[in-house]
């Protein structure tokens, strides 16, 4: 489809770039006269440049083909210098991340999480203790002792709440050990 | 479905039909498939666009925009941070689905389809200019993506715009169709914007801490509460073990920061909170501009006959309402709720149209493949917005959080569930064994209900690829020199 056929059968441009900055340019205007004089715009210039910079013509009026010029000029990312002065630096370097990585911090919250349920239920119940939790996560396996110990004591108190305990989570007797 | 205005039988398919027969205009004997932009406005809250009730005159642009789009109220992110918001916009899938939500995340090559990569299957040119940022390449999300470019590191659409334009009418010449993906993070913080923007819109007599935190590029990402802190350093008071990340110990150990005779933090004072507000609609009424600009030069090629124009925002941004400057911390509206309409071709009979029901950024690929003709997404969570509007099955919307959070919104209200990660494959049971006055649990209306649709949710959605993690050590450092220092 070429340009051509499109402009001639099409409506005239009615999207332009006076359109999309008149509304910058009318808020700019602040006694409602049409004009921005050099005391509208300096108001709003935290670190912008200075009037005389921007009044090319030198008319004490800030036109529409100034403010598209101004706009476009200025890079957001640098206009002010910003990016060299900013202190990258100073952004904290502290290590966050857990060195232990995902499997103990899921686990970790699965423990509490099943221990909140549970009180949420029966605050009085019986619940291990933040110790034993984390000697649990630490373990990174749901199949480890801890883990499996922790596990049979949250289901025996959800039991007893009536909490209810997701099936999948509950152990399954060991070779000799009682149902 | 139902709409607050409008004709009531049919959304976008049947203005689709009369936009792609020509409209009158002369149409040579080619591909008719519509080419697509999608511009994603990072960060801008929806409830600072008049056309979604915000302040009268802001943006001007986007809302004469809206008078020419479908324009969904109730559109939701599903996270609320950009690089697994995005993920799941171009793949239809719950970012927990595709990788762990951490700063390690990277969409696996062998992760579900995206977008771009099942419309170059049907034939389309596909390009994505972004403004880097968390949409480099190097986080997977360039999938299917014949052009990839990032001419700015979290710029600006004054930075995208041009290399978009020039990919355009490169595309154009060929006959096949093309998507265009277009990104600007013109309205995340550092929100000051060049003058005129940075103050049109805040109190320019202002003077106080303020200034500080809108003048530094971390300014505001380092206000907690009333106070500005001196560094980010304060990340450090969030304890990652914790089961809230802002619970009583955060509180706790930022009251004994703040009030510790060496700390170098200073009080906002009053209009601070103003005066940044101010300063980030600025920045709104900046990205409105470039919109602007954008849509100017897409009419003159002739683009807005032809192609079908999406516009939105991948989450949205807290100003001060919970104490701080940001996303990625909590999942209420301020975070989630953003703006979503998609501008049919040509003088398309659905301008103005308004859909009030709760949609997902996720509903945004599956209605593009459909307008494309086709396939859609091997188990996409989304649905498309196209067709009988009374049809669209699910009422809820779901989130997932960067910090251990995942929330539902539908008709009978919203509910957060915090304390297990998004990405736990135990999470579904969890939030099923805790009973509604669970701590864990924070909603408002009928709690139980939502409780129910989110467990349903949770055991319907799959594991990531084993390989989704990015590895690239250099990023990872670059992302914590920003300030995404570490989620686990």
């Amino acid at each position: 489809m070429s340009l051509l056929l499109l402009f001639a059968c099409g409506p005239a441009p009615s999207w332009t770039y006076d359109g999309a900055l008149a509304p910058t340019y009318a808020r700019m205007d602040l006694d409602g006269d049409g004009r921005v004089v050099g005391a509208e715009y300096v108001r709003l210039a935290l670190a912008g440049p200075a009037f005389e910079r921007v009044d090319l013509d030198r008319d004490g009026l800030l036109s529409t083909e100034e403010l598209d010029r101004l706009v476009f000029l200025q890079d957001p990312l640098s206009f002010d210098g910003a990016n060299e002065r900013q202190s990258w630096g100073e952004v904290d370097q502290t290590e966050t991340t857990h060195p232990d990585g995902f499997e103990r911090r899921s686990l970790r919250d699965l423990f509490r999480s099943l221990a909140e349920a549970i009180r949420a239920v029966d605050p009085g119940a019986e619940l291990p203790d933040e110790a034993t939790i984390e000697a649990a996560a630490r373990t990174r396996r749901l199949e480890s002792f801890e883990s499996r110990a922790l596990l049979l004591a949250l289901a025996q108190a959800a039991d007893a709440a009536g909490a209810g305990f997701p099936e999948r989570l509950r152990p399954a007797p060991l070779p000799g050990e009682a149902p | 479905m139902t709409r607050s205005a409008g004709p009531p039988a049919l959304l976008l398919p049947t203005a689709l039909s009369i936009a792609l027969s020509g409209a009158g205009c002369a149409v040579e004997a080619r591909d008719t498939r519509p080419p697509m932009v999608v511009i994603s406005l990072d960060t801008l809250r929806a409830d600072r666009l008049g056309a979604y009730g915000g302040p009268e005159g802001l943006t001007p642009n986007l809302d004469r925009f809206a008078e020419e789009a479908v324009v969904f109220e109730a559109a939701y992110a599903q996270a609320n941070e950009t690089l697994f918001s995005h993920a799941s916009l171009f793949t239809s899938r719950y970012p927990s689905e595709l990788g762990r939500l951490t700063y390690d995340f990277q969409l696996a090559e062998e992760g579900p389809p995206t977008l771009a990569e099942v419309l170059a299957l049907y034939g389309y040119t596909t390009g994505a200019v972004t403004a880097g940022g968390q949409l480099t390449e190097g986080m997977g999300l360039d999938r299917g993506f014949d052009d990839w470019s990032e001419p700015a590191d979290w710029g600006s659409l004054y930075h995208t715009i041009p290399p978009g334009l020039a990919w355009l009418d490169e595309a154009r010449e060929g006959d096949a169709p093309w998507l265009l993906f277009l990104h600007g993070y013109d309205t995340h913080h550092r929100y000051l914007k060049p003058t005129p923007f940075g103050l049109l819109d805040a109190d320019p007599e202002y003077r106080g801490v303020g200034e500080e935190a809108a003048l530094d590029p971390t300014g505001t990402a380092r206000i907690f509460g009333d106070w500005l802190h001196p560094t980010r350093e304060l990340g450090a008071l969030f304890d990652f073990r914790e089961p809230r990340l802002l619970g009583e110990g955060f509180n706790t150990r930022l009251r004994a920061a703040v009030g510790s005779p060496g700390s170098r933090a200073l009080p906002l004072g009053s209009g601070a909170h103003g005066f940044l507000r101010g300063v980030y609609d600025g920045s709104v009424r900046y990205a409105d501009a470039m919109f602007g600009v954008l849509m100017a030069e897409l009419e003159a090629r002739g683009v807005l006959d032809e192609a079908v124009i999406v516009v939105l925002s991948d989450h949205g941004e807290s100003l001060g309402e919970r104490g701080w400057y940001n996303h990625r911390y909590s999942l209420t509206d301020e975070d989630l709720h953003v703006p979503l309409m998609i501008r049919l071709p040509g003088e398309a009979q659905t301008g103005g149209l308004r859909v009030a029901e709760p949609v997902a950024l996720l509903d945004v690929a599956p209605t593009l493949l459909e307008l494309a003709g086709a396939a859609p997404l091997a188990d996409g969570r989304g649905r498309s917005l196209l067709g009988p509007v009374d049809e669209i099955p699910s009422p809820f919307v779901f989130s997932e959080g960067a910090f251990r959070a995942v929330s539902a919104r539908g008709p009978e209200g919203r509910l957060t569930f915090t304390g297990v990660g998004a990405d736990s494959p135990w999470l579904g049971e969890l939030i099923a064994m805790h009973p509604p006055e669970s701590p864990a649990l924070v909603g408002e209306g009928d709690v139980a209900h939502l409780q129910a649709a989110m467990v349903d949710w949770r055991r319907g959605l799959s594991p990531p690829p084993e390989s989704a993690t990015r590895t690239d050590p250099a990023l990872r450092q670059e992302l914590r020199r920003r300030g995404y220092w570490g989620m686990e």
